[in-house]
């Protein structure tokens, strides 16, 4: 396992993955933990891991379920109400615990319907469905529209 | 229903063919370069245009929507899970019977 590897892979994506996050906690203070654990986790499961990316093109995915994942796992235990403030900032996170994720995976990590999937557990469909709706709820526009039309 | 049929299959043969690589096209700025025949065509047909500044506009809009966290904004964070992995890579080779 190599450190130059990891280092080399942070820097092309921990801000991604400290990004997708705290799109789902809204807390800033527990992404590097959360982020963190999810690396060891991810490095520990898989025995001799390499952080080499052109040998290991799901990385950053199965990386990002494991985020995901730890997430829903911690999200029962009691935590303080969100603010209902209508600011533009606060909107995003009155979305679902599933169309912050996706939201997030489209279009901040640019990674595909197949990926997201996998990530979040959902069918393709679904997949489209969530994010046409929260297009919807976050602009206001019928830019859904043109999915359907692309399709 | 017949009515509702024709009306639809009229309503596609009159979009731009090009019309359905917009979206695409949109969400694939700054991921690789989009073709130039495609930039040409959605600066010059008059189909194509409005809806192509539209959606623009939208996906903007919609992006800055959306949390973002900036490379320069989590050194800090980079060099702990460098440590916290060194640490756990030593404890793994204390422990490891291989
Ligand atoms: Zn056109």
């Amino acid at each position: 396992m190599s450190t130059k590897l990891l280092k080399q892979f942070l820097n092309n994506h921990l801000h991604e993955l400290i990004g997708f996050s705290y799109a789902l906690s809204g807390k800033m203070q527990q992404c590097e933990d959360i982020v963190a654990d999810s690396i060891l986790a991810y490095s520990f499961d898989k025995g001799k891991v390499t952080f080499d990316e052109t040998r290991n093109r799901n990385l950053l995915r199965d990386i990002s379920k494991l985020i995901f994942g730890r997430y829903l796992s911690k999200k029962d235990l009691p935590i303080e109400e969100k603010s209902q403030e209508e600011d533009a900032k606060d909107r995003f996170f009155l979305l679902s615990d599933f169309e912050r994720a996706i939201c997030f995976l489209r279009h901040r990590m640019s990674l595909d319907i197949a990926e997201i999937s996998h990530i979040i557990d959902m069918s393709s469909y679904e997949v489209i469905s969530a994010l046409s709706n929260s297009r919807y709820f976050l602009t206001g526009s019928e830019l859904e529209k043109s999915n359907e039309e692309s399709l | 229903m017949k009515r509702v049929f024709d009306e639809d299959s009229e309503k596609v043969s009159n979009l731009c063919p090009f019309s359905r690589q917009i979206e695409v096209y949109c969400e694939s700025v700054g991921k690789k370069d989009p073709p130039d025949f495609l930039t040409e065509h959605y600066e010059n047909c008059e189909k194509c245009r409005p809806y192509f500044i539209k959606y623009g506009n939208e996906l903007e809009r919609l992006e800055s929507l959306i949390p973002k966290v900036l490379k320069e904004d989590i050194i800090e964070e980079e060099i702990n899970i460098l440590k916290i992995w060194n640490q756990f890579r030593r404890k793994k080779s204390i422990f490891s019977f291989d």
